[in-house]
């Protein structure tokens, strides 16, 4: 099959244009509605000496005797690691009371991949800072920030 | 010349359809070991397990789940069901077997897969070109060469006309350039977006080693790799990484605009793209896999002696009257993309094979096709086959099996099994050529 040379040249210039359009304007956010065209500031976001970055988990407590803890990672849960964490961190954001909008939504998840098994759940998080010497920082043991019970959170 | 024209020879003048067939392999291969890598299936049904408040589906896939209902949300089914379709018709495609439809299924296929990956709130950025330019790929020539159906063509032809007519040029065709000018200037617009971003949004402190230093942090804890915790504190490393990122993503329209720059792209990009996989594991490697687009500056790189270099040429004897042996040869021919092969016909042109293999008699001569090196003594059967084997690098997959323990023992007896009971039938002219030699057809058909 032969297309004409015109129409060739069109659909290049529609898809060349799309993806410049979807490249502007410049900015940290990838613009995902005209996915595949998207704009790409990875790791576009510069950072300083003395930033911090939170590394957080979630973690499940089985139900029943011996209760054992697993950690639960964006792979075992299904998100995206990205949304995994934004989650734990609005759900971290209030340690003493967490929000049960957010709590709720983490024990679908878990009670979706995992029916029945977890009874309580848990965020733990540490936080390192830019220009830290390595060994110190790495080590520093993971607190837990947030707690909450499974059983009993209504499906939407 | 006026722009018009330029334009038209940049985007149309004609190319290798070898090269585009690259392309379609480098994209198929990539894109296909992203869906099939093992996990993937299970991620892909992880996340439809998810509840629904996870699911924000792209517009990509509604389109695509138009069949199943406007705005549906695909079940652990029809994901599964795609998964195969995807493994299935990705090979095909890959081979080039009924390329067009296989490649159109496989497109389909791929695309739902990743849109529904990303149909979870992150995008991802990896597959996005690739994904554009196998939609592209559909309306290209690129089964044209280096596939099952232009090997059929090829043996159909042969048989037809009874005759092995070894190619001379490399087909091309003004239809192949365009895919590869597309390839060429998506890449160049996402670089540039990369780049662009880097300095708008990070500015001048993008470069200061403390960003490239969070980022390994970052991936290094999540993804637990001890390599890149241990580099994140190297800040030369992270300064000298961050400089040549910005300036390869800034200038990579350099590679497109003078090609014969683009092998030092095509190497400083997969050393980057190497490096973020090692240590952010972010796989880049279908942008790695768009660098075939740019095969011409990368094959003159290479700095192969011109075709038909006398220092370079393999010679094939083959037996002209075995349709047998002419379907290998025309396999042979299609698979040889460097055109290191020269064949000689042992029926119709004796004196030259002869001259080639001096001393051997005819009967030995058609008993088993001769592979004749440019210097050296010359192989027989098996030996021969195996040595091409290693001479086609589309033929590799097959070395390890050929030079196994023992497989010139079973590869020997096999080609002479084969060899024996091969049909030796051959009619030219009003003659017909039959097992021990040349007879009158008219004779033949009274007897």
């Amino acid at each position: 099959m032969t297309l004409p040379r015109a129409v060739v040249a069109a659909l290049c210039a529609i898809i060349l244009g799309a993806q410049v359009r979807a490249s502007l304007p410049i900015s940290r956010v990838t613009y995902g509605w005209y996915w595949p065209f998207l704009s790409y500031p990875m790791y576009a976001i510069a950072h300083h000496r003395g930033d911090s970055l939170v590394a957080r988990e979630l973690r499940a407590t089985t139900c029943g005797s011996p209760a054992t803890t697993t950690i639960l990672g964006a792979d075992a849960l299904g998100p995206p690691p990205a949304e995994l964490d934004a989650l734990l961190r609005e759900i971290a954001r209030n340690p003493g009371a967490p929000a049960p909008a957010l709590t709720a939504k983490a024990t679908r998840a878990i009670d979706a991949q995992f029916p029945g098994r977890f009874c309580e759940a848990s965020v733990w998080a540490r936080t390192l800072f830019v220009a830290d010497p390595l060994s110190h920082r790495l080590r520093a043991p993971m607190q837990r920030v947030a707690a909450w019970t499974i059983a009993g959170v209504a499906r939407p | 010349m006026s722009l018009r024209e330029r334009l038209a020879r940049h985007w149309f003048a004609p190319a290798r359809l070898r090269d585009l067939a690259y392309l379609r392999i480098a994209l198929v291969l990539v894109l296909l070991a992203g869906s099939m890598w093992p996990g993937k299936l299970d991620q892909q049904l992880a996340r439809a397990r998810l509840p629904a408040e996870w699911f924000v589906p792209l517009p990509a896939l509604k389109l695509l789940m138009v069949p199943f209902g406007w705005g549906a949300r695909p079940g652990a089914l029809l994901i599964t069901v795609m998964w195969i379709v995807c493994g299935v018709a990705g090979l095909f495609a890959l081979v080039g077997a009924r390329t067009r439809w296989s490649l159109a299924l496989f497109a389909y296929a791929n695309t739902f897969l990743v849109a529904h990956l990303l149909s979870y709130g992150t995008l991802q950025h990896p597959q996005a070109p690739a994904t554009i330019l196998l939609w592209m790929l559909l309306l290209a020539p690129c089964g044209a060469e280096l596939s099952v159906d232009a090997m059929r063509a090829r043996v159909s032809e042969t048989r037809r006309s009874e005759r092995f007519v070894p190619r001379d040029t490399m087909a091309v065709s003004a239809d192949a350039r365009w895919p590869m000018r597309l390839a060429q200037w998506l890449l160049v617009i996402v670089y540039l977006s990369a780049g662009v971003s880097k300095l708008v949004v990070g500015k001048g402190a993008w470069l200061n080693g403390y960003t490239m230093e969070y980022y390994l942090l970052v991936d290094g804890i999540g993804h637990q790799l001890p390599a890149s915790l241990a580099l994140a504190h190297v800040r030369w490393l992270g300064i000298a990484s961050a400089a040549v990122t910005l300036a390869f993503e800034l200038t990579f329209v350099v590679g497109v605009l003078r090609p014969r720059t683009f092998p030092v792209y095509a190497a400083v990009g997969t050393a980057i793209h190497t490096g973020i996989y090692l240590l952010l594991r972010a796989p880049f490697f279908q942008f790695v896999a768009m660098y075939t687009a740019w095969a011409a500056p990368l094959r003159d790189a290479r700095q192969h002696p011109a075709p038909g270099d006398a220092g370079r040429v393999w010679t094939l004897v083959y037996d002209g009257f075995c349709p047998l042996c002419m379907r290998t040869m025309a396999q042979l021919d299609e698979l040889d993309g460097s055109r290191t092969l020269r064949y000689v016909d042992l029926e119709r042109d004796t004196a030259r094979a002869r001259e080639l293999i001096p001393g051997a008699s005819m009967e030995d001569l058609r008993a088993q096709m001769t592979l004749v090196p440019p210097s050296g003594a010359p192989l027989r059967g098996f030996f021969a086959l195996r040595e091409l084997t290693r001479r086609l690098p589309v033929l590799w997959p097959l070395v390890p099996a050929m030079f196994a323990p023992g497989a010139a023992r079973v590869g020997t007896r096999v080609y002479a099994w084969v060899a024996k009971r091969r049909a030796r039938t051959l009619c030219e002219g009003g003659r017909c050529a039959v097992h021990g030699g040349v007879e009158r057809a008219a004779a033949s058909s009274a007897s």
